[in-house]
C-alpha cells in the first residue's frame, strides 16, 4: 500500500516538476547593463538594451534523461506591447501590440534527452518606443518562446527586455528656456522661482532658485518632489482618460522661515531616482510635475507644478541613492558652468 | 527611550532642555557608533546613512543655544571620522566630485549640507577643484537653512571646516586673498541676518529670553571677523578697501542694536590697532550711523582705551599726519552735544582722557580741559555727591592722570583737577587720596613748597581729618587699617625737601596745621613723624648756625614748634609724647640749648606725673627717663640734681617690688655721671648716693618675698657693686661684695632646680667668671676676695 502511494508521488512530482526547461539567453548578458522592473506587482530583472541593437541569443531546452519532447514547431517572437487599465479596479490589461517578430527556430519534430542550443537573431531593428513600467500602464518588450505540443500543452516562456532610446530630440539651449513664474497667496506669500531648463536629461542635476518676495506665513520648511503623471486614454476616447499619480522623488531644500527678499538655491542631482523619458504614445503618455511646496507651521502646504521634460542621454540603468558607484560622469567644470548659467541667464534673480 | 520621549508636564523648562538634550545625545552616540562601524567596513553607503541619521539630530528646534552647541559640539566631533574617511576615499582614487555630487542625494537639508560641507572640506584638500569654486559653492547652498539658529551653526560649520583651506599669501589652496574675503564677507553677511532675524521670531514676551538667547550667539558671527583678521594677506591697505567697507556696511545696515553694539566692538578688538589708526574716521563715520539704542559710548571708550594702550606701547606706530587728539575730541564732543546722561558723559570723557594719556602723556593741558569740561557738567547736574557710574566715572577721571604720570604733583597742580574730588562720596574719596599718597611714595616725589603740602594734604582730606558731611564714615576702620593709612600720610612729611631751611619749616608748618585736625587716631602716627623731622631740621639748622650761616629761621624756634607739636600729643598719647620730648630733649642737648633741653625733660616729668598710671609703662619710662638723663651733659648740675632725684623718686615708688628695685638700681648711675661737670669741671659723681641706692635696692630686694626673682635681684645688684668697685667708688668697699657674694650663694644653693634656676646660675656663673679674671689679672683689689 505505501509503496505504491509513493510510486504514485513520485510519478506526480516527475509529471509537475516539468521533465524539460525552456530557457532563453541573451547574448553578453553579463556584460550589458541591467535594470529591476516592476511589472504590475513582479519584480523583473531586464537587460537593457538601445532601439537599433540587434537581440541575438540563444534557446536552451533541457530535456531530462530517459524523456522526449514531442513538437509541432519551435518559434520566438518579439513583442512589442502596449498594456494598460483605464480603469485602477479593472484586473486586466488592455493589451495593444505594436510590434510582433517571428522566428521558426525548429520544424515540428522531437527532442531527445539533453540540453539543446536554439540560436535566435533580430537584426535591422529600429525602434521607436522605449520600454515603460508604469503604474497601470505599461510599454513592454518580451521575447517569447513557444513550443507548440497540441494538446498535451504548449509550452512558453517569455523574457522581457528594457529598450532605451538616445534622445535625438534635446532641445538646444535656446530652445531650452527656464521655468520661471512668480506665484503667491495675495497679501501672505509671493515667490518667484526659476529652474534652470526645461528639458532635462534624466541623469543631469536639476537647478534653480526660489527668491521669497513676500512671507507672512510661519513658513517651516520647503520641499520639491517629482510627480509622475501617467495618463491611460480608453479604448473609446469618448470615455475620457485617467490620470495615475506616483511621486518619485522628494527632497527638501529649504529649512526655517526665510526674510523677505532671501534667495534659495536648489540643486538636485536627479541621478537614482526613478525616472522615465517623457512620452506620448496612442493611449499611454507620461510626463512628470516638478512640484514646488511650502509648508507653514499649521502644516498647511502652498504649492505650485509645472511640468518638467525628461529626455535620455545615456544608457544606463537609474542608480540607487547612496549607492552611486561610478559617480556621474560630470566633474567641477560642469558645477561651475552650470553656476555662471544660472547667473547670466536670470539677471533678475541673481544680479 | 519611550518613556523618555514621553511628554511630562511636570517637568520645569530647564529640566525638559535636559532632557531632550540627553535624548539627542542618545541618538547621537548611538549613530556615529554605527556610521563608525559601517565606515570601518568600507560601507560607504551604511556610512552616509547612519551619518546622515545622526546630522538629523541636529535639526530638532526644541534646544536653546547653549544646548544646542552642546549637541552640535558632539556631532561635529563625530563628523571628523567620515571626513578622515572621505579623505581616506580620495587616497584611494575617489574623484571628490563624485563623492561631492553623491551626497546631495540627501533628502533633508540640514543633514545634507553638513555633510556636503565635509566633503567639500576634503575636495579642497584634494586640489581636484580650485578652493575659491569649491567654498563659493557651499557658501551659496547654506543659503538653504533660513532657520537662524540651524543656520548660524550650519555656518560656523563651514567655517570650521575651511579655517585651513582659505586661499590666502603663502596658502597652499590659492593665493588669492580676495576670494577668502569674499567667502568671508559673504558668510558673514548671511549670518548676520540670520542672526539679526532671531530677534523679530516668535512671540513679544519672549523678548527677553531672544535676546539672551542671542548674545548666547553672538561668538559664532564673530568667528567671521575674526577669520578675516587672521588672513595674512589682508594687510592695512586691503583692510581698508576691500574689508572694513563692507563690514561697516551690514553693521549700518542690519539695523540691530544689539548686532551693531557687538560688531563694533568686535572690529575694535579683533583688527589690528595699526588698521585702526589708518581708518579712523571710516570707523567714526560709522558709529555716528548706528541706531539711537547703541551704547556707542562703551564702543567709542573702547577704541580709544585700545590706540591709547598702541601708542604707549609703541609711540613710533602713531601717524605723524593726523591729530588724533583733535579727531576724538570732535566725535565725543559731537555726541555729548546730545542731552546725554552724566554717566554717560562722563565715561566718555574717560575715554578720551585715557586716549589722551596714552598718546600725548606730556599734554596735560588737553587733560586740564578735559576736567574743565567735566567739572562744568558735574556742576550744572545738581548733584552734591555723584553715586554710581558717574562716581566711578568721576573716580576714573582723577586716577586716570595720576597714574599715567610720572609726577603726582603736576597733576594736582591742574586748575581743574583737585576741585573734582568734592563731588565724590567719602568712599571714593578716600580711594584716590590712598592712590595719591601710594603714588607720591612710589614715585618718590619730593614737595618743595608749603603751597604742595597744602594742596596735597587737602586733596587727601579724608585721610588728614574728619569734617563734618563725612561724619559716620571713618569710625568702623580698625587700628591697623588706620596705622598703614597714616604711615603714607605721614610719609609725606618725610617727602619734604628744599635747600632753604626756612621753606622746610614752613612745609613742617602747614603740614602740622593739617595734621593738627586730624583727631587721635591720625595724629599718634603722623605727629612723630614731623617730630622727628623738625628735630632733624633742628640740628641741621644748629650745624649752620655754629658756623655763623644765616637762616630765615633759628634751630630756636623750631625747637619750640617742636615742643608745641608734641604737646598736641600729651593729651591722647602721653607715654608717645613722654619719649618724644626726650628725643627733642637729646637734639636739644646736642645743640648745646639747655635751657631747652631742661624745657624738653620737665615737659616729660609732668606727663608722668600728671598722665602715666600704668605700672608696667612707668617702669618703662623710668628705665627711658633716666636713661636720657645720663646723656644730657649739657644741663646745669643743680638742673641735673634736681632731675635725678626726681627721677630717683619715682623709680622708688613704682609699684612692684621688683620694679622698684631694678629702677632705683639703673638710678644709682644718675649720680655717677661723669657728663655732667660742674663748672670746675668736676664731674657730678657722688659716691655715697650712688651706695644710697645700691643699699636701697638691696633693701627691696630682700624684701622680694619670691625667692627666684629674689637671687636674681641679688646677683643684678651684686654687678652694679662690682661695676662701681671697679670705677673706683671709694664708697664702695670689699665687705659689701663679700657679703653679696656669701649670699647669693646661701641663696642659690636653695633654689629648686628648673629653667629659672638655671638661667640664675648662669648669670652667677658670669660673675664670679668674672672676679676669677680679675684676680687672675693680679688686680690687687680683687685679691682679698673669696668666691
Amino acid at each position: 500500500m505505501f509503496s505504491i502511494a509513493s510510486q504514485i508521488a513520485s510519478m506526480a512530482y516527475d509529471t509537475f516538476a516539468s521533465p524539460w526547461t525552456v530557457d532563453i539567453e541573451l547574448q553578453d548578458t553579463h556584460q550589458r547593463g541591467h535594470t529591476t522592473v516592476d511589472y504590475d506587482g513582479t519584480e523583473k530583472e531586464c537587460l537593457i538594451f538601445g532601439g537599433t541593437e540587434e537581440l541575438e541569443g540563444v534557446v536552451h531546452i533541457d530535456v531530462k534523461e530517459g524523456r522526449l519532447l514531442d513538437h509541432e514547431g519551435i518559434t520566438l517572437e518579439l513583442f512589442g506591447r502596449m498594456e494598460m487599465r483605464e480603469n485602477p479596479d479593472f484586473v486586466a490589461l488592455d493589451v495593444s501590440t505594436f510590434l510582433r517578430l517571428t522566428k521558426d527556430l525548429a520544424p515540428t519534430g522531437q527532442l531527445g534527452a539533453g540540453k539543446h542550443e536554439l540560436e535566435f537573431k533580430f537584426d535591422s531593428l529600429n525602434l521607436e518606443k522605449e520600454s515603460y513600467y508604469g503604474t497601470h500602464a505599461f510599454v513592454r518588450y518580451f521575447l517569447r518562446c513557444t513550443v507548440t505540443r497540441g494538446f498535451t500543452g504548449t509550452i512558453v516562456e517569455e523574457q522581457d527586455v528594457v529598450i532605451q532610446l538616445q534622445t535625438s530630440s534635446f532641445p538646444a539651449p535656446e530652445n531650452n528656456p527656464p521655468i520661471q513664474m512668480e506665484v503667491g497667496v495675495q497679501d501672505c506669500l509671493h515667490i518667484q522661482f526659476v529652474y534652470a531648463n526645461s528639458h532635462y536629461p534624466i541623469d543631469s542635476i536639476l537647478t534653480g532658485c526660489v527668491a521669497f518676495r513676500v512671507v507672512r506665513l510661519n513658513i517651516t520648511s520647503m520641499e520639491m518632489s517629482l510627480v509622475r503623471v501617467e495618463t491611460v486614454t480608453a479604448a473609446n476616447p469618448s470615455d475620457g482618460r485617467t490620470n495615475f499619480l506616483t511621486t518619485v522623488g522628494k527632497m527638501e531644500f529649504m529649512d526655517g522661515v526665510p526674510a523677505r527678499a532671501e534667495q534659495v538655491p536648489i540643486r538636485w542631482p536627479l541621478a537614482g531616482i526613478p525616472l522615465n523619458v517623457t512620452a506620448s504614445h496612442p493611449r499611454i503618455a507620461v510626463k512628470h510635475m516638478l512640484k514646488l511646496a511650502l509648508v507653514d507651521e499649521q502644516g498647511r502646504q502652498f504649492f505650485k507644478q509645472c511640468e518638467i521634460v525628461f529626455h535620455r542621454h545615456n544608457l544606463k540603468a537609474p542608480q540607487l541613492t547612496w549607492a552611486l558607484s561610478e559617480g556621474s560622469n560630470l566633474n567641477w567644470k560642469d558645477f561651475a558652468a552650470r553656476n555662471q548659467k544660472e547667473e547670466s541667464s536670470f539677471p533678475g534673480l541673481f544680479g | 527611550m519611550n518613556t523618555n520621549s514621553a511628554p511630562n508636564d511636570a517637568l520645569s523648562p530647564e529640566e525638559q532642555q535636559e532632557r531632550w538634550l540627553e535624548e539627542g545625545k542618545a541618538v547621537v552616540k548611538q549613530q556615529a557608533f554605527l556610521m563608525k562601524r559601517a565606515l570601518d567596513n568600507s560601507n560607504l553607503r551604511d556610512g552616509l546613512k547612519y551619518g546622515s541619521n545622526m546630522l538629523c539630530e541636529l535639526r530638532t528646534g526644541l534646544l536653546s543655544p547653549k544646548n544646542f552647541y552642546e549637541l552640535y559640539i558632539m556631532v561635529a566631533d563625530e563628523m571628523r571620522h567620515l571626513e578622515q574617511y572621505f579623505y581616506d576615499e580620495f587616497k584611494r582614487g575617489r574623484r571628490m566630485v563624485e563623492l561631492y555630487e553623491l551626497v546631495q542625494h540627501a533628502g533633508n537639508i540640514v543633514p545634507r549640507l553638513f555633510l556636503l560641507i565635509s566633503v567639500g572640506a576634503v575636495y579642497v584638500r584634494s586640489k581636484e577643484a580650485p578652493a575659491r569654486d569649491i567654498l563659493k559653492d557651499l557658501v551659496e547652498m547654506c543659503r538653504g537653512v533660513q532657520h537662524p539658529m540651524r543656520g548660524l551653526f550650519l555656518r560656523s560649520y563651514l567655517l570650521q571646516c575651511a579655517r585651513d583651506k582659505l586661499p590666502d599669501v603663502g596658502s597652499e589652496f590659492g593665493e588669492e586673498v580676495g576670494d577668502s574675503i569674499d567667502f568671508l564677507m559673504h558668510n558673514f553677511a548671511e549670518m548676520n541676518k540670520l542672526w539679526v532675524r532671531m530677534q523679530h521670531q516668535g512671540p513679544v514676551r519672549d523678548r527677553d529670553r531672544r535676546e539672551k538667547e542671542r548674545l548666547d550667539l553672538r561668538i559664532l558671527v564673530g568667528t567671521n571677523l575674526v577669520r578675516l583678521s587672521n588672513l595674512e594677506g589682508v594687510d592695512a591697505a586691503a583692510y581698508k578697501t576691500l574689508v572694513l567697507p563692507r563690514i561697516i556696511e551690514q553693521v549700518v545696515n542690519c539695523k540691530d542694536q544689539i548686532a551693531q553694539q557687538y560688531l563694533m566692538e568686535c572690529i575694535i578688538q579683533v583688527f589690528p590697532d595699526e588698521f585702526h589708526l589708518e581708518t579712523l574716521n571710516d570707523l567714526l563715520d560709522a558709529i555716528q550711523q548706528l541706531q539711537a539704542g547703541v551704547d556707542v559710548k562703551s564702543i567709542l571708550v573702547a577704541l580709544m582705551n585700545r590706540l591709547a594702550a598702541f601708542a604707549k606701547n609703541d609711540p613710533s606706530q602713531i601717524p605723524a599726519d593726523v591729530d588724533m587728539l583733535a579727531v576724538f575730541h570732535s566725535h565725543v564732543s559731537k555726541l555729548s552735544e546730545s542731552n546725554l546722561p552724566l554717566a554717560t558723559f562722563l565715561d566718555l570723557q574717560v575715554g578720551l582722557l585715557n586716549f589722551a594719556l596714552g598718546f600725548a602723556p606730556g599734554r596735560l593741558d588737553f587733560v586740564d580741559g578735559l576736567l574743565a569740561v567735566c567739572g562744568t557738567s558735574i556742576a550744572n547736574a545738581d548733584t552734591s555727591r555723584l553715586e554710581g557710574q558717574a562716581e566711578q566715572a568721576c573716580v576714573s577721571l582723577l586716577t586716570a592722570p595720576l597714574l599715567a604720570s610720572s609726577s603726582p604733583l603736576s597733576v594736582l597742580d591742574l586748575e581743574h583737577y583737585a576741585p573734582l574730588i568734592s563731588y565724590l562720596p567719602f568712599d571714593s574719596r578716600k580711594d584716590v587720596a590712598v592712590l595719591m599718597t601710594r603714588l607720591m611714595r612710589k614715585t618718590s616725589t619730593l614737595l618743595r613748597e608749603p603751597a604742595h603740602m597744602d594742596a596735597l594734604l587737602n586733596f587727601i582730606q579724608p585721610l588728614v581729618k574728619d569734617v563734618v558731611e563725612d561724619a559716620g564714615h571713618a569710625d568702623d576702620q580698625d587700628d591697623e587699617d588706620v596705622e598703614a593709612e597714616q604711615g603714607a600720610v605721614a610719609a609725606l612729611v618725610h617727602a619734604v625737601t628744599n635747600d632753604d631751611p626756612a621753606v622746610v619749616f614752613q612745609c613742617y608748618f602747614v603740614a602740622r596745621k593739617h595734621f593738627g585736625q586730624g583727631g587721635a587716631r591720625r595724629i599718634k602716627h603722623t605727629l612723630p613723624a614731623l617730630v622727628f623731622r623738625s628735630l632733624a631740621l633742628a640740628r641741621s639748622l644748629h650745624a649752620r648756625e655754629v658756623k655763623g650761616e644765616e637762616a630765615g629761621v633759628t634751630s630756636k624756634k623750631v625747637f619750640g614748634f617742636t615742643l608745641d607739636t608734641i604737646k598736641g600729643l600729651s593729651g591722647t598719647e602721653p607715654a608717645i609724647a613722654l619719649r618724644l620730648f626726650l628725643q627733642g630733649a637729646e637734639a636739644a642737648n646736642g645743640c648745646e640749648e639747655d635751657k631747652i633741653a631742661y624745657e624738653f625733660v620737665s615737659q616729660a616729668f609732668m606727663l608722668y606725673e600728671d598722665e602715666i598710671s600704668d605700672s608696667k609703662v612707668q617702669m618703662e619710662l623710668v628705665t627711658v627717663l633716666s636713661a636720657t638723663l645720663c646723656t644730657l651733659g649739657r644741663l646745669d648740675p643743680e638742673d641735673y640734681d634736681t632731675l635725678v632725684t626726681n627721677t630717683t623718686k619715682h623709680a622708688a615708688r613704682l609699684l612692684k617690688k621688683p620694679d622698684q628695685c631694678k629702677a632705683v638700681c639703673v638710678c644709682s648711675h644718675l649720680f655717677w655721671n661723669p657728663n655732667v661737670k660742674y663748672d670746675d669741671d668736676r664731674s657730678f659723681q657722688d659716691g655715697k648716693r650712688v651706695l644710697d641706692c645700691l643699699q636701697r635696692a638691696l633693701k627691696i630686694a630682700d624684701a622680694c618675698m619670691q625667692s627666684g626673682t629674689n637671687v636674681e635681684l641679688f646677683i643684678d645688684i651684686l654687678n652694679r657693686y662690682l661695676y662701681y668697685f671697679e670705677a673706683n667708688n671709694d664708697k664702695i668697699t670689699l665687705k659689701y661684695l663679700q657679703g653679696l657674694l656669701d649670699l647669693v650663694k646661701e641663696h642659690l644653693s636653695a633654689m629648686e632646680p628648673g629653667a629659672e634656676a638655671e638661667a640664675v646660675k648662669a648669670h652667677y656663673a658670669a660673675t664670679v667668671g668674672h672676679i676669677q679674671r680679675m684676680k687672675d689679672a693680679a688686680d690687687p683689689r680683687f685679691q682679698e676676695l673669696t668666691v
